[in-house]
């Protein structure tokens, strides 16, 4: 599989746990960054020469700031480029769908915790679209 | 988490209920004044009241008046009966003479006197006499003949007339002997009545004396009864012309009265309901010796009646209260109109009191009705508060759940080699086996819980429903072979909530299949029948069958007669049929015995009701 950048905003430690290793075990190519809210993980990303993530794995309900804050705080209105963001949530809510589908580059949710078949999922997916251009 | 809709279907019931009450509260509060009406019953029964009493008063004067009037020709009657009988005792005396041709004595006028029982038969009349015409030239003889029959016999007193009335007998002789000899053309009266007799030869009274012999001084008179000689043709006397009378009249039979014995022997005071006097011209003959002056204010009733009696003219007059003597009827209508206002006055107090015990009620009622809105609100704040709680625990408790899936697979994965070898201890493997289904169990109830707390909760739109589409649908979904799942009869297509009525008939269908022993013989029967505003929909299986002490409890929540180690039965759907049902109106039963399949049997409003939207 091909490597990739993937950056996991999480406050829970168990979930931060569980994806680390669903990833180590299906996609070993893989680099994960891990941040604990939207505050960390826009820090991580103002980082000078810091990482450009493929993929952004985000938590809907997090402490500080929420994967909703976290969207329109830096890439609404602004020149950053949004990457792949998948929702990571605990509920299929309709309310929290509709809060991001002002964002185009919201593709999906996922129920958390993730397992392996979601991961193998992302996998192909990002391949396929890597290659589609 | 953000809560829920506010608006669970309790708190709109509610609402629609409290406005209903409080339209029929203002009206029994404008019943429960007094109203018109009740011054009206009140204004009818016056009138009635009123006119009872003055009917009652009336009719019993007019009954008062005729009975004055009955008494008054009562006594009137009476008085001249008696003086008939009276004067019959003269005529009889009369005769007693005549048949003697005019010759009378004191041994014969005795004798007659003693058989007329005067005392017995004649009460009132104190005696019977003889009174001699005498003329100027017999005076002498007369008074020697007299003086022969009784020693010391005198005509008296002197008068300016030539001839003389002497009273020549007079029995019983004792109590009269004043009268003896006394000759009654002495006095006016006397003798003005002595010579009308004579000469119209009928009986005759005179007018107000007072007797010689009356020891009481009281008003009195003289009754009358002329004979005459016979004449040479041997016809008497009486009815020959007046002048020829003169010629032959030789005395009279007469007897004194006093008119209280008259009136005494005649008519008891305690008999009469009427005060009696009697006068002849200006001169009182007879008054009730009891009458009061201030009594006569309460005898409003009078009249006077001129009598027309032996030669004078007798003036009757009464007084009386109308009633007999001792009856209260003239109190009647004053009982009535007491009475009657008293029944007005109880039925103003009684309107009076009814209004007051309404306007409390339905004070109470409001109370009572504030109190239930206030508890309405608080059980639809607490139901939608356990709604939210609901959902939030569950929600809460999904996430270490599934923590403890995941690291429990974890474990397995790393301790693969380990389990794999013969050193390993065959319980671990087989505990983490049971701790990943523990855990799956839990996900299973807490799916369960939501699924049940979400029922009614968000607004669902109505859709056409083909019900044999739907059923359709759940068996392809269920996998079953064909001939599994038979649709009895016709089922309607109607405008419902689809989603419910297809998650309420998947719980049911599904159970039959899910808990048959041998699946692959299963066989389900749905049916629907009009129900009055319902659809019944009837759905029956081969299973085996639910004993009926069970009956109450498979609707409860979580309740799972069977012990399956499946553990995606999560004991809440038939909890979620019966909530669903319940919330449009319905209800939902069973039928079943133990090992003969079970009927279940619910009621889906045919109406869209939005009830619980």
């Amino acid at each position: 599989m091909n490597p990739a950048c993937i950056l996991l905003v999480e406050d829970t430690e168990l979930d931060r746990y569980v994806a680390r290793r669903v990833f180590a075990r299906c996609w070993p190519e893989a680099t994960v960054l891990e941040a604990r809210d939207g505050i960390e993980a826009i820090e991580l990303l103002e980082t000078e020469g810091g990482p450009q993530p493929d993929l952004i794995l985000l938590d809907v309900n997090m402490p500080r700031m929420g994967g909703h804050e976290f969207l329109n705080t830096y890439y609404a209105d602004s020149d950053h480029e949004c990457p792949v963001v998948m929702m990571l949530t605990s509920s299929n809510r309709e309310e929290d769908r509709q809060l991001t589908e002002a964002f185009a580059c919201v593709r999906h949710y996922f129920s958390k915790p993730i397992d392996r078949a979601t991961v193998q999922g992302l996998a192909d997916w990002l391949e396929r679209t890597a290659r589609a251009p | 988490m953000t809560a829920h809709p506010a608006n669970g279907p309790m708190a709109m019931d509610s609402a629609l209920d409290l406005d209903e009450l409080k339209r029929q509260q203002a009206a029994l509060q404008r019943g429960g004044r007094l109203s018109r009406l009740h011054v009206a019953i009140v204004a009818a029964s016056v009138v009635v009241t009123v006119l009872a009493w003055y009917t009652s008063s009336t009719l019993i004067e007019q009954r008062a008046e005729q009975r004055f009037k009955r008494e008054i020709g009562r006594v009137i009657e009476l008085v001249e009966e008696r003086m008939h009988h009276y004067e019959d005792a003269l005529l009889a005396g009369v005769a007693s003479i005549q048949s003697n041709e005019g010759v009378v004595s004191r041994e014969r006028w005795r004798r007659y006197a003693d058989s007329l029982q005067i005392n017995e038969r004649y009460p009132g009349i104190s005696g019977i006499g003889v009174i001699f015409h005498v003329a100027p030239d017999e005076v002498d003889a007369f008074t020697e003949r007299a003086a022969a029959e009784n020693p010391g016999y005198a005509i008296h007193p002197p008068h300016e007339f030539d001839f003389r009335l002497p009273i020549a007998y007079i029995e019983p002789e004792a109590p009269n002997a004043a009268a003896l000899g006394l000759d009654v053309a002495f006095e006016h009266n006397r003798r003005t009545a002595a010579l009308r007799a004579r000469r119209l030869g009928t009986t005759q009274i005179s007018g107000p004396i007072v007797l010689v012999q009356d020891a009481g001084r009281t008003p009195g008179f003289l009754f009358y009864a002329p004979y005459y000689a016979y004449g040479g043709d041997g016809t008497p006397a009486q009815g020959v012309a007046p002048r020829y009378r003169e010629q032959q009249f030789r005395g009279l039979v007469y007897a004194p009265l006093v008119v209280e014995s008259l009136v005494a022997g005649t008519l008891d005071r305690r008999s009469r309901d009427v005060r009696l006097s009697i006068r002849d011209g200006d001169e009182v003959l007879y008054t009730d010796a009891d009458a009061q002056p201030d009594e006569d204010e309460h005898l409003p009733y009078t009249a006077a009646r001129q009598v027309e009696m032996y030669g004078r003219t007798w003036t009757f007059e009464f007084r009386g209260s109308g009633s007999v003597a001792g009856e209260s009827a003239s109190r009647q209508p004053r009982v009535v109109l007491i009475g009657g206002l008293l029944i007005e006055l109880m039925l103003v107090v009684l309107f009076w009191l009814m209004s007051r015990s309404n306007r409390r009620m339905i004070a109470l009622a409001e109370g009572m009705t504030d109190d239930l809105s206030r508890h309405a609100r608080a059980l639809a704040d607490t139901n939608e508060e356990l709604r939210n709680y609901a959902h939030i625990v569950s929600h809460d408790l999904q996430t270490p759940i599934r923590g403890i899936q995941d690291l429990a697979g974890f474990i397995r994965e790393d301790l693969g080699e380990y389990l794999a070898s013969n050193d390993a201890v065959s319980e671990v493997g087989t505990n983490l086996d049971r701790l990943c289904a523990q855990a799956a169990r839990g996900q299973t109830l807490i799916t369960g819980i939501l699924d049940y707390s979400s029922v009614g909760v968000h607004d669902e739109s109505l859709s056409s429903v083909d019900v044999r589409e739907l059923v359709e649908q759940i068996g392809a979904t269920l996998d079953v072979r064909p001939g599994q799942l038979v649709i009895d009869g016709e089922l309607p297509v109607f405008e419902t909530h689809a989603v419910r009525l297809g998650q309420v008939l998947a719980n049911l269908i599904g159970n039959a299949f899910k808990y048959h022993p041998e699946r692959d013989r299963a066989r389900v029967h749905v049916s629907v029948a009009r129900h009055g505003a319902f659809h019944r929909f009837t759905v029956t299986d081969n299973g085996p069958g639910i004993e009926p002490r069970h009956h109450d409890r498979i609707f409860d929540v979580f309740e799972k007669l069977q012990t399956s180690a499946d553990v995606h039965s999560s004991g809440i759907g038939l909890s979620i049929v019966r909530k669903s049902v319940e919330l449009l109106g319905g209800s939902v039963s069973v039928a079943s015995a133990a090992g003969q399949g079970a009927t279940f049997r619910f009621d889906w409003p045919v109406a869209n009701v939005r009830r619980a939207a």
